[in-house]
């Protein structure tokens, strides 16, 4: 079985999550369920939910799918999606070239070796 | 002989790797032994490595025994060749063998010198094409993957072959596949025949203007 592990932390409207490891066909909808779990039953109403994909060693197209997914759900929810990608990592190369242009960088986060993304929502952009 | 693997394989483990390339002679009792291993190891979810060097005299047993439906099967060359030779892994199409290929093809790639860059490519690209294979080429009772690498001039070659015959088309979402696969390698062939799809996929070992 492929492993990941899915770190969940939240601080206010504010959700963390760690992905670590690998996301493939064999645990991609295990992943799934976590993320999901960490996102709702929140106390609080989460206005920002942020996936770190640091420690991702291993994604293809199952696990930017889930990605997207979220982001269409979040964007529904009206909860601003970031994704945290170094650059030259797998996770953020697949992320370039599915052209997503429903997100967008922050230039000001380059310097940190690191993008984040934002779906547009009414509440946050 | 079953008692003292028992043994080795006992504890926390994830792969089992049976290393046959000093067995000159395997009959039917033997292949019952590992038979029986893999079947053992699959009730705890671990996955069974069987190796096999391409000059053995037991590769073609091993071969007509259908024991790479129910474990990874990896043939690879001689290591006392200065060379690195190529690795080819026959593994049951099931979600769970995409980690051992992944695994065989860090080991070889960082054997033939390939960069983080080259590496992330390689594995991207044929993990899509064994994805697709997983899910698309056979019905539910099931086919093998064959994954074959060598180095081949300036490229790493990685051929993805199966037997099956795929429902439709990946599309929609599961489209992304082969754009990855296109954006990962220099050169993508897919060739969906009567009896399977091979999918070769060329990789430069040495990233251009690097």
């Amino acid at each position: 079985m492929t492993i990941a592990t899915v770190e969940a932390s939240a601080d206010h409207g504010a959700v963390c999550i760690r992905l670590c490891g690998e996301i493939d066909l064999g645990n991609v909808s295990t992943v799934e369920e976590q993320i999901y779990a960490a996102v709702s039953g929140r106390p609080i109403v989460v206005l920002v939910v942020s996936v770190d994909l640091t420690n991702l060693t291993y994604i293809d197209s199952v696990g930017t799918r889930l990605l997207f997914d979220l982001a269409s759900h979040l964007r529904r929810l009206r909860i601003a999606l970031k994704l945290i990608a170094p650059f030259e990592s797998p996770a953020r190369r697949l992320i370039q070239f599915s052209g997503l242009d429903f997100l967008h960088a922050n230039r000001r986060c380059r310097k940190r070796r690191h993008w984040y993304y934002h779906s547009y929502t009414a509440g946050l952009k | 002989m079953e008692e003292q693997i028992r043994a080795a394989v006992s504890g926390q483990r994830t792969v089992v790797s049976v290393d046959l390339a000093d067995v000159s002679y395997i009959d039917s009792t033997g292949k019952r032994l590992l038979f029986d291993l893999a079947l053992l190891l699959q009730e705890s979810h671990i996955v069974l490595e069987v190796i096999v060097p391409f000059d053995s005299p037991i590769r073609r047993l091993i071969e007509l025994s259908g024991l790479q439906s129910i474990a990874a099967v990896i043939l690879v060359h001689r290591a006392e060749s200065s060379r690195v030779g190529p690795v080819e892994l026959v593994l049951p199409a099931q979600p769970w063998a995409l980690k051992n290929i992944r695994h065989t093809l860090r080991r070889w790639l960082s054997g033939v010198g390939a960069s983080p860059r080259v590496v992330d490519d390689v594995l991207i690209a044929v993990g899509e094409a064994c994805t697709n294979v997983v899910d698309h080429a056979y019905g539910t009772e099931g086919g093998t993957v064959n994954v074959h690498v060598e180095f081949q001039g300036p490229d790493v070659v990685a051929t993805i072959a199966d037997t099956g015959q795929w429902g439709k088309p990946a599309v929609g979402n599961r489209g992304r596949g082969t754009l990855f696969m296109r954006h990962c390698s220099d050169d993508l062939r897919i060739d969906h025949g009567p009896t399977g799809t091979t999918v070769v996929i060329r990789r430069h070992l040495i990233e251009e203007g690097t």
